[in-house]
C-alpha cells in the first residue's frame, strides 16, 4: 500500500534577501514523483542544495507544493481536515539534523518526548508517561532519563531523545533529514542500526543523507535528487552502483576503506 | 623559507574544567607531534578532547576551561603558543562562518592577513588573487566582495585555506574541516588540503571522527579517547593492526560500512 507520495511536485520560492533582485523566482523542485510503501525504507540522496529538505517539508505538510500534490494513503494533503489531518500529523514524524535546537532546553526529556502524545493522541497523563518510558528504552536510553534536561546529555543522547519523540505516537513513517550527520561516525552507525531494528515494528523511513556509505544499513531503495529533479531510483543491493551523473559523483566521493598501500 | 620551523610539538598537555564544583580533567597529559610535509590525523569519538587540544596549540581556551600544564615546542624550543597564530600556525575550523568577522568582506580579511606580515598594496592584491586561484575559488573578484553570510560552507572552507596560504604559516590545524560539507564537497576540500600539504610542504594536523578521512589523507595517526592519546602510528599500521581498544572500535565500525571490502588481512 502506498503510504506517502509526491505526484509531479514543483516548488518555487520568490528570491528575497540581499542578493535577490525582487520579483524573480527560483525553482527548487520540478516534477518530483516519488512514492513510499508502508514499512519501506527509502534513502533520498543528493548534493547540498539539491532540494532534499524542501521535499521533506512538503512530505510533512509543513509547506505546500507550488504545483502537483502530496498524498497520504492516496488522499491529497490539501483535502485533509479534522481527524484525518490529525491522523496524518501523527503518522508522519520527523527528526532534523540539529537536535539541540529542536528541543526546548528548559523542558525535561519526559515532557519533550510526550509532546506529540499531548497534541496528537487521547492518552491520559499516566498512559503518556508509560509510553515515554517505553520509547526511551527503545532508543537505548533509560526511563530515568525522563527527568534530565537536554543540557545534561551528550549530543548523541539528545538525538536519541528526538528519535524517541518521533517514535512516541507510533508513526507509520519517520523522515530523517540529515538526522545523524552531527554525530560522530561510530554514533551514526549505532543510531542507524537502532532505527533499522525498529523496522520490525513496521515503521517506514525516508533517510535523507549525502553519505552513501550509510544507506545499506537502513534502506531498501535510493532516489537521487539533482537540481530539484529525481534523476535516478534504484534498489539497494550488495555492491550497487549509481548511474546518474549526480549519483556517480556521490559514489566517487565515498571515502576509501583503507589507506592506499 | 630558510629558517622555517619543521616540527611542532605539544608535551604534557593537561586541560581541566569544574563540574558540580569538582575539578574534571578533559585532556589528561598528552604529547603530540606535527611534522612538515606530513598529515597527522587526531582521531577519536566526539568529546574525547580533540578540539581542546587544537585550541591549546593556538594558545586559546574556551571560557570555563583551564590549561593546567603543557609546553609547546617549535623545533625543540619552548614557545608561547599565542605567538604562533597566523605566523607559524594557520587554522581551518568546522564552522567557518564563525571564524569570519560578519561585517568584513573577504577582501578585508585577506588584506588584514597580509598586513599582519607587512605586505600591502599591489603586492598584497597579487598574492590574494594567487591564493584564491590556488584554492579553486572561481570568480575571485566577486568572491572578494562577499561577506561570510553570502557564501556556502564549501566556499568558506576554501577561503579559510586561501587565508592560510597567504599567511605562509608552515603548519595548518584543520579541526573537522569537512564535517559540515556534503560528501562531494568534502572530497574536493580533502584533495585540496592534500595538494597544498605537498606543494607548500605544510605540517597538517587533521582532526576528525571519520576513519574514512584518515584513510584518505593521513600519514600519521594519533587516537584520542577520554582525554588521552591511546595509540599512535602510521595510517597503514593503525588500519592493519590496531592495538588499543578505542582504536579497534573505530576501525571496526568504519570497516563495517564497506561490506564489499574483504575482511582484514
Ligand atoms: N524558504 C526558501 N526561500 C528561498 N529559497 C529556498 C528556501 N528554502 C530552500 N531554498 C533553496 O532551495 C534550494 C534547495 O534547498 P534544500 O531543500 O535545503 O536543499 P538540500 O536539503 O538538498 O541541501 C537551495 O538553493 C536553497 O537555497
Ligand atoms: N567550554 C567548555 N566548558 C566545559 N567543558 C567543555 C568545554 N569545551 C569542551 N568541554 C568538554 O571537554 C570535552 C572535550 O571536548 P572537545 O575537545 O570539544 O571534544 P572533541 O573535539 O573531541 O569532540 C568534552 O567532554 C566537552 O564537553
Ligand atoms: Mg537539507
Ligand atoms: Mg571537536
Amino acid at each position: 500500500m502506498t503510504l506517502l507520495a509526491a505526484e509531479k511536485v514543483g516548488r518555487t520560492y520568490r528570491n528575497g534577501g540581499l542578493l535577490g533582485r525582487g520579483g524573480d523566482y527560483k525553482t527548487v523542485l520540478s516534477e518530483v514523483s516519488l512514492s513510499l510503501a508502508a514499512g519501506e525504507s527509502l534513502a533520498l540522496l543528493g548534493p547540498s542544495g539539491s532540494g532534499k529538505s524542501t521535499l521533506a517539508r512538503l512530505l510533512l505538510g509543513l509547506e505546500s507544493p507550488s504545483s502537483g500534490r502530496i498524498t497520504f494513503r492516496n488522499q491529497p494533503l490539501q483535502g485533509l481536515r479534522g481527524e484525518d489531518w490529525q491522523a496524518f500529523r501523527r503518522a508522519v514524524q520527523v527528526v532534523f539534523q540539529d537536535s539541540l535546537s529542536a528541543v526546548n532546553p528548559r523542558h525535561r526529556v519526559g515532557r519533550i518526548v510526550a509532546e506529540p502524545l499531548r497534541h496528537l493522541t487521547k492518552l491520559n497523563p499516566a498512559q503518556q508517561a508509560a509510553r515515554v518510558a517505553e520509547v526511551l528504552e527503545l532508543v537505548g536510553l533509560s526511563p530515568e532519563d525522563a527527568d534530565k534536561l537536554p543540557g545534561q546529555m551528550s549530543g548523541g543522547q539528545v538525538q536519541r531523545v528526538c528519535i524517541a519523540r518521533a517514535l512516541a505516537p507510533e508513526p507509520a513513517v519517520i523522515i530523517l533529514d540529515e538526522a545523524v550527520s552531527n554525530l560522530d561516525l561510530v554514533m551514526q552507525i549505532q543510531v542507524l542500526d537502532l532505527l533499522a531494528s525498529l523496522r520490525r515494528l513496521g515503521t517506514a523511513f525516508v533517510f535523507i543523507t549525502h553519505d552513501l556509505r550509510l544507506v545499506p544499513r537502513l534502506c531498501d531503495r535510493v532516489a537521487v535528487l539533482e537540481e530539484g529533479r529525481i534523476v535516478e531510483e534504484q534498489a539497494v543491493t550488495r555492491g550497487f552502483r549509481l548511474s546518474s551523473d549526480a549519483g556517480r559523483r556521490l559514489q566517487e566521493a565515498v571515502l576509501p576503506a583503507r589507506p592506499r598501500g | 623559507m630558510s629558517a622555517a620551523a619543521g616540527h611542532l610539538r605539544v608535551e604534557g598537555l593537561r586541560i581541566a574544567t569544574r563540574r558540580h564544583g569538582q575539578p574534571l580533567e578533559l585532556v589528561r597529559g598528552i604529547d603530540l607531534d606535527i611534522r612538515r610535509g606530513q598529515v597527522t590525523a587526531l582521531v577519536g569519538a566526539s568529546g574525547s578532547g580533540k578540539s581542546l587540544t587544537c585550541l591549546a596549540l593556538q594558545g586559546l581556551m574556551p571560557p570555563g576551561v583551564e590549561c593546567l600544564d603543557g609546553r609547546v615546542l617549535l623545533d625543540g624550543r619552548e614557545v608561547a603558543p599565542a605567538t604562533l597564530r597566523g605566523r607559524q600556525v594557520a587554522t581551518v575550523m568546522q564552522a567557518p562562518r564563525s571564524a569570519f568577522n560578519p561585517v568584513l568582506t573577504m577582501a578585508a580579511h585577506a588584506r588584514e592577513t597580509l598586513a599582519a606580515r607587512g605586505i600591502t598594496g599591489s603586492d598584497a592584491e597579487r598574492r590574494i588573487l594567487a591564493a584564491l586561484a590556488e584554492t579553486g575559488l572561481a570568480e575571485p573578484e566577486r568572491v572578494l566582495r562577499l561577506h561570510a553570510f553570502q557564501m556556502s560552507g564549501g566556499m568558506l572552507q576554501r577561503m579559510m585555506l586561501a587565508l592560510a596560504l597567504m599567511s605562509e604559516a608552515p603548519f595548518l590545524l584543520a579541526d573537522e574541516p569537512t564535517t559540515d560539507l556534503d560528501l562531494v564537497l568534502q572530497a574536493q576540500v580533502l584533495a585540496l588540503i592534500e595538494r597544498l600539504a605537498v606543494s607548500r610542504d605544510l605540517g597538517v594536523l587533521l582532526v576528525t571522527h571519520d576513519m574514512g578521512v584518515v584513510a584518505r589523507l593521513a600519514d600519521h595517526v594519533a587516537v584520542m579517547d577520554h582525554g588521552r592519546i591511546v595509540e599512535t602510528g602510521t595510517a597503514a599500521d593503525i588500519f592493519a593492526s590496531p592495538r588499543a581498544a578505542p582504536t579497534r572500535a573505530l576501525v571496526a565500525a568504519h570497516l563495517a560500512l564497506y561490506p564489499e571490502e574483504e575482511v582484514a588481512p
